[in-house]
């Protein structure tokens, strides 16, 4: 039967087993060919040692080692701590029970790892063994500051600090936070200068009374807690280090190289509940040396509920699931990925595919064990795959027509039949045309140019233009284009932040804007990335007025005509040095203005050419099918949320820039993929799983695609007014007949539907609400879309009291509109017998259909 | 000739069509259709106010008449266009009226005035067409199902859009790899038309879907360029096809009136500007004298042209300027120099040199002859031998808010060179994308000429009442340092009437919060006032009198030619009732 109700998608009954920090997928890979599931426990095979040889440099010098064992079953295993350790030279180094070794002195020796009757070997080289490393603040004191947390992004290391006390995020500026420690002062975001009194945190005349330890240790009050223990060697290196005057130590490159890249072994950690595994870092220094810095750095757990990690970097798995372990370094982060692997099934069914879509979602869903519901029913996939491709839902002739089809390849020919219909082209300008903010917004933008702009992205989606190309196009638009509409969204053009902000999260999928004001808390992107991408769109400007703006980049960079007093500098400066940004790209490449180049066109296409380019928009696309991306939400790519199936992301990614990124083909891939075709009635195994498309989640339907839908199933065209209800005068009307998807500017007509539903207002990159709301509600009930469509005279009510229609024949037709299939006979006898039941023929009707289109089945894109 | 002199005028004469008539006067809003087949007649309703008792429609064309029928008051209740502005309050009329265009008539667009007891009315705009001229059908042709047939080309259909969101279809035959052209033309009602073209392809979703093939807005949407929609197409294939007409944001009204014209590109119709004036004063007249357009021709004989706005008598021998051919190699010119060029790529520079003494006072102007703003927007800058910026064609100024600085190209420059010096002028377009063979330029670098500048007269009809005094305000333009005096007249005076020179009180505009160097973008401006003193006893005129506004520049005692700046239409109307307001009341 039809349950009437708000539409409402009930995710609270999926009770999340799966992590949002997910595994990364690549571990699978790791594995070795052949591993498998056995019931028998797995015997040890053989040992190796990580790392196998290693030179040790310096006084006090160490390195941790692991050990791992190759069991019988394949895999490989953590074992150091069952381990025991021997030297061949004890008088050159010495091992404690974890496995790490001390150097003693210059000279040459083996480390021995015994396991049951199995030993594996490492050699060692001890270097230097008498010469101090010269001392480094960034190393010696900011690291301490690091592993213990201090600078943190949510403690010291915030925006602003803590308590009047500012350290760069994990020591990313240590001569900055070298000054706010022996110099005092209090940190301003958008200036180098500090405010209020200075005062120093250290004291030179008694070093244990200085602030930064009286602080860490609780001996007086600190927010943060007890950081250090007084006595402790990280408590000792600090009272040392102010006692011997607060140096910064050598700063130049030979005497104190800085720390170039951490690693991580191993990168990715596949585990059963219980188990554990030990991570083992290193750090690569600028002049290429490496040092063990796995008991220098701080390590974080995603989900400690999945797996747990000790402040030595001894991960334990918890319960079935995915998460990451942070490992942060002065100035360095680096990510560890952690599986959780559910019991392995018995007889997991054999699942076809259809491409590599397949290959890389199954593949997973079997090492989770979970099992893909069955292919979608010929009516779901019909319904599904016009809603995704074409907007619209199928007529009632077509979904009898497809259904009684026995051809083979008919999804397939459905598919190139949806890619080449005028209905796609609406569709997917509609969907670009949210994206890429195409409105006339409340200021009063010339509907001529977001016309104009909103026919560019038809022409382009109609002609399949390479997305690259509509991208380069849109990033690097000047004079009177259309595109270059874009750049006027309230007739000035918006700052440089902001026009690149929103290039690098639509086509990039990042987003940068919290580097605006200080480096990335999070991330690696610096506030000097956001400014040097910035100064790209700061010599963008404006000819003439309101009605006839040209967009243009001062040549050279230079404002032209700088000769009115009062004038504004138009070069992108550092909001803290104040000096001049040179553009640059994410990676650091300057591409100064010369006298005649175009620098904002270099940089359109160094990102249009860029693997995030083409991961940022296979992504999009894929969220446009599945209702989430492989990363999501879609535009924050961060090491923090990482994706669900990076291998498939790449995949993705190459087949679209293989195929000249051409749109088509990468939706002809994904709706052919068994994937996609999955059926959303969930299994006992995949029920929870929302995540790894192990079947189709249902998607509320965009509000304008639901109005659509209920105009195709009334029967009543919906007419689209410029005019406020009450208001007087002819106004402006989209065309009769003109769908939701096909206004060309939104936000200009007057529409409760839309706004209730979720229409965005475009004053940015639009995130549609999917939430349902009261307001929904009470449309449903009272609201003219769902009451005053469905007794319309032409609608399809008044056809069928016109022709006198039988009950089964208006439940079958109403199914069929609305839902794609035909009523099953027990929902078939009871609602003619409901019809049947009610006196007023148009009133049993009338309700018939409101509660159809009242329904979930019909709201939702299942 | 070229396209953008069109556009201007035709910008020009809407504007002319939509000036508010004074109370009581006759105002035209509207004439439905607007335009009838060289040779042909027909039926038309122009919508007005004060139209009672008009006698007469008169045209700038002696082989265009009509006859009026009547007039009623319009029952509809649509407004006017919110674009027009009426100072009158009057219901709006509708006058009946039979057109005739003789064989004789120009093709291209006309003018109509009514002539009533309270004199002349506003002009509106009249097409003649070599077509064939047909109406809409009377009956809904807004679905694609019940599109009107189009049997034969080259036709013009005579439409209109009464209705907000309405659309109007019409459907014909092509054959395969045959081009047709469209155009969907207004004339100043205040609709804007939009054309699409499509073919009723079906879809998989609905047999009745049309595959839209082709849509035009217009060529460009630009302040002061047309409205009007154009399709040139090209069929891939033989069938029925249709062409839409429909409001830009489907606005309708009253005199959202169209002519929809559709032909062939092989036709043996001369393939001219559909809204191209009939009658065009010679470009070299006084009356066109253009100071400031991106589309006045500069030509050798340029520094002639500008001393006869001054007193020439002054200047010596004007010699003709040289024409030198600028490419992407820097060329040495010596000023006066007239350079023609194309930037035909994007982002190229054109470089001139040249040298001043310090002193010289020079003047730059700038045509675009074939592409203009805003596809093509030529910025000038003139730079010192070592690269400092001396000037630009780029005016900055700062909004009235004082928080936007904005920048403007102008078609004309002046700068006084404080030093010696070489320097050198660098043409571009100031994108780094366009730039194509369309991009020409003619570029005139040359010495400043003091003369008399654009003389501006709104008025375009004025109707005395015998026994008032009606006025006439003239704006000059003082140009390159002209501190002389200009000499204003009017000739032709209908009987009874006098033109004075009076004083006005000028309303105070505040300052600009920042002008920029306006100096060398501005003319220096003043305004006259004439009054034309109606003697009680003056003769009512039967027909309007054409009177010329003469203007003679004087230079240090000398004076200058004549310059004809306008011609304008004068009536004088007795005082009786029948030129007072009317009582509306009591017509209904």
């Amino acid at each position: 039967m039809i349950i009437t109700q708000t539409r409402k998608i009930d995710f609270g009954r999926f009770a999340v087993r799966l992590s949002l920090y997910t595994l990364h997928y690549a571990l699978l890979c790791t594995l070795p060919i052949g591993f498998c599931w056995a019931d028998a426990p797995a015997k040890l095979v053989s040992l190796r040692l990580m790392p196998s040889e290693r030179t040790l440099q310096g006084k006090k010098a160490s390195q941790q080692f692991l050990v791992l064992g190759q069991f019988s079953d394949k895999r490989e295993r953590d074992l150091t701590g069952e381990a025991r350790f021997t030297l061949s030279n004890p008088a050159s180094a010495r091992a404690d029970e974890s496995g790490r070794v001390f150097a003693i002195s210059d000279g040459e020796t083996a480390l021995t790892a015994n396991v049951g009757s199995l030993s594996a070997r490492a050699s060692l080289k001890i270097e230097g063994s008498g010469v101090e490393r010269p001392f480094s603040f960034p190393r010696d004191i900011v690291g301490i500051f690091t592993r213990r947390g201090c600078n943190t992004a949510g403690c010291h290391g915030g925006i602003k600090g803590q308590a009047g006390f500012k350290l760069s995020t994990h020591g990313i500026h240590p001569k900055e936070d070298h000054k706010w420690i022996v110099e005092g002062g209090v940190f301003q975001v958008l200036t180098e200068e500090t405010s209020a009194q200075k005062k120093s945190r250290i004291d030179l005349k008694s070093p244990e009374q200085s602030l930064i330890l009286q602080k860490a240790t609780m001996a007086v009050a600190h927010g943060g807690g007890l950081r250090l223990q007084k006595g402790s060697e990280d408590y000792e290196a600090i009272v040392n280090w102010v006692r011997g005057g607060a140096p910064y130590g050598a700063a130049d490159k030979e005497s104190n190289p800085k720390v170039a890249r951490l690693e991580v072994f191993p990168r990715d950690i596949f585990l059963r509940a219980g188990e554990t595994q030990r991570l083992l870092v290193t750090a690569y220094y600028e002049d290429g040396r490496a040092e063990d810095f796995t008991h220098q750095v701080l390590y974080e757990a995603g989900h400690s509920s999945v797996a747990s990690v000790s402040s030595s970097g001894r991960v334990e798995a918890k319960k079935p699931g995915e998460t990451g372990v942070l490992i942060k370094a002065v100035g360095n982060l680096i990510r560890a990925g952690v599986g959780v692997l559910a019991e392995p099934m018995k007889d997991y069914p054999q699942v076809s595919r259809n491409n590599f879509i397949d290959d890389e979602v199954f593949d997973k869903l079997k090492l989770f064990s979970i099992v893909p519901s069955e292919l979608s029913s010929d009516a779901e996939f019909l319904r599904r795959i016009c809603l995704d491709l074409a907007g619209a839902a199928p007529p009632p002739h077509r979904v009898r027509e497809f259904v009684a089809s026995k051809d083979p390849r008919k999804r397939e020919k459905l598919i190139e039949t949806l890619l080449t219909s005028p209905e796609y082209i609406d569709y997917w300008t509609f969907r670009f045309a949210d994206l890429f903010r195409v409105a006339v917004f409340p200021v009063g933008i010339n509907p001529k140019w977001s016309q104009a702009y909103w026919q560019w992205i038809r022409d382009s989606v109609a002609a399949n233009k390479p997305y690259n190309q509509i991208a380069l196009e849109r990033i690097s638009a000047q004079g009177y284009s259309a595109p270059s509409r874009h750049y006027l969204p309230y007739l000035v053009v918006p700052p440089p932040q902001d026009s690149m902000g929103e290039q690098v999260r639509v086509f990039m999928g990042r987003r940068l804007d919290c580097a605006q004001c200080h480096d990335h808390p999070y991330e690696q992107w610096s506030q000097d990335q956001f400014w040097g991408m910035t100064a790209f769109f700061g010599s963008m400007f404006k000819l003439g007025g309101n009605p006839t703006s040209v967009i243009f980049d001062f040549p050279g960079g230079k404002e032209i005509a700088a000769d009115i007093a009062g004038a504004k500098d138009y070069r992108v400066l550092h909001p803290r040095t104040k000096q001049e940004v040179v553009p640059a790209l994410l990676d650091g490449k300057q591409i100064p203005y010369t006298a005649n180049n175009f620098p904002r066109l270099e940089m359109a296409q160094w990102m249009t050419s860029h693997p995030y380019f083409a991961e940022a928009a296979v992504n999009r696309i894929w969220s446009y099918f599945f209702g989430r991306g492989i990363v999501d939400p879609v535009d924050d790519y961060r090491s923090t949320n990482p994706p669900t199936h990076p291998q498939l992301l790449r995949r993705l990614a190459s087949y679209f820039a293989d195929s000249g990124y051409d749109l088509k083909k990468l939706m002809r891939l994904i709706a052919q993929s068994r994937t996609y075709q999955l059926s959303s009635r969930a299994n006992p195994s995949n029920e929870d799983d929302l995540i790894n498309y192990s079947h189709a989640v249902p998607r509320a339907l965009d509000a304008e695609l639901l109005l659509d839908a209920i105009s195709d199933v009334t029967g009543v065209p919906e007419t689209f007014s410029m005019q406020m209800p009450d208001a007087k005068g002819p106004g402006g009307q989209a065309p009769p007949g003109t769908r939701a998807v096909q206004l060309k500017e939104t936000d200009i007509y007057h529409s409760p539907f839309l706004d209730i539903y979720g229409r965005p207002n475009r004053f940015s990159v639009p995130e549609r609400n999917a939430k349902p709301n009261l307001s929904q509600a009470l449309h449903i009930l009272a609201g003219t879309t769902y009451n005053d469509k469905l007794l319309a005279k032409g609608g399809r009510i008044d056809g069928w009291l016109t022709r006198g229609a039988s009950g089964t024949e208006v439940v079958e037709e109403l199914y069929l509109a609305a839902f794609s299939r035909e009523p099953s006979q027990q929902e078939s006898a009871a609602l003619v017998k409901l019809l049947d039941r009610n006196p007023d023929r148009k009133d049993g009707l009338r309700d018939l259909m409101w509660a159809v289109i009242s329904s979930r089945e019909f709201a939702e894109n299942h | 000739m070229r396209m953008t002199f069109w556009m201007a005028l035709i910008a020009s004469s809407l504007w002319l069509a939509v000036r508010a008539a004074a109370p009581g006067e006759p105002e035209l809003i509207s004439v439905f259709p607007f335009g009838v087949q060289q040779g042909a007649g027909l039926k038309a309703t122009i919508r007005g106010r004060s139209l009672e008792g008009a006698s007469a429609v008169w045209f700038d064309c002696e082989h265009l008449s009509a006859t009026i029928s009547g007039v009623v008051n319009d029952a509809s209740t649509s407004a006017p266009s919110k674009k027009k502005k009426s100072s009158s309050s009057a219901p709006v009329q509708l006058m009946s009226v039979d057109m005739k265009a003789a064989s004789g008539s120009a093709l291209g667009m006309h003018y109509l005035r009514v002539l009533t007891p309270r004199g002349v009315s506003n002009a509106i705009p009249f097409r003649i067409h070599a077509e064939p001229g047909i109406p809409e059908d009377a009956g809904r042709h807004n679905e694609p199902a019940a599109a009107q047939q189009i049997s034969a080309f080259p036709v013009v259909i005579n439409g209109k859009l009464p209705g907000g969101g309405e659309l109007d279809y019409y459907s014909f035959e092509v054959q395969q790899g045959e081009t047709l052209r469209f155009d969907a033309l207004t004339a100043g009602s205040g609709l804007d038309p939009g054309l699409t073209l499509f073919e009723p392809t079906g879809s998989w979703f609905r047999p009745d879907r049309l595959t839209e093939l082709a849509f035009n807005d217009e060529e460009v949407s630009y302040p002061g360029l047309p409205v009007n929609g154009r399709i040139s197409y090209k069929f891939a294939r033989n069938g029925r096809y249709l062409i839409r007409v429909n409001g830009f944001l489907g606005e309708g009204g009253s005199d959202y009136a169209y002519q929809l014209s559709v032909r062939r590109a092989s036709t043996d119709y001369p393939d001219m500007d559909p809204m191209r004036p009939a009658h065009l004063p010679p470009p070299s007249a006084d009356i066109s004298w253009k100071e400031r357009s991106w589309s006045r021709e500069l030509k050798p004989d340029r520094l002639k042209a500008l001393w006869s706005r001054a007193a020439p008598s002054l200047a010596g021998a004007i010699p003709e300027i040289a024409v030198v051919k600028v490419g992407e190699q820097p060329v040495s010119v010596s000023i006066p120099a007239l350079l023609e060029g194309a930037i035909d790529r994007p982002a190229q520079v054109h470089r001139v040199k040249f040298a001043v003494k310090a002193g010289d006072r020079v003047a730059v102007e700038v045509e675009t002859t074939r592409k203009t703003l805003p596809q093509f927007n030529p910025y000038l800058r003139i730079v010192s031998a070592d690269g400092d910026e001396a000037f630009t064609n780029v005016h900055s100024t700062v909004n009235t808010c004082g928080d936007l600085i904005l920048k403007q190209i102008h078609p004309k420059t002046t700068y006084s060179f404080p030093r010696d010096g070489e320097f050198i002028l660098e043409i571009r377009d100031i994108t780094h994308l366009y730039g194509d063979s369309a991009f020409v330029y003619r570029v005139m670098l040359r010495q400043q000429v003091p003369h008399a500048g654009e003389i501006h007269v709104a008025e375009e009809q004025i109707n005395l009442i015998a026994g008032e005094v009606g006025i006439m305000s003239v704006e000059t333009d003082q140009e390159e340092g002209f501190d002389g005096q200009i000499a204003l007249t009017v000739e032709g005076l209908p009987e009874g009437v006098r033109a004075t020179m009076g004083t006005e009180l000028q309303p105070r505009v505040p300052p600009p919060y920042n002008p920029g160097k306006v100096e060398r973008f501005r003319p220096e401006s003043q305004k006259a006032t004439f009054l034309f003193m109606t003697e009680r006893e003056a003769p009512a005129t039967s027909n309007p009198v054409e009177a010329r506004i003469i203007a003679q520049p004087v230079m240090k005692g000398k004076a200058g030619g004549p310059i004809l700046v306008k011609r304008i239409l004068l009536t004088v109307v007795k005082p009786s009732p029948a030129n007072l307001p009317v009582n509306h009341e009591a017509l209904k």
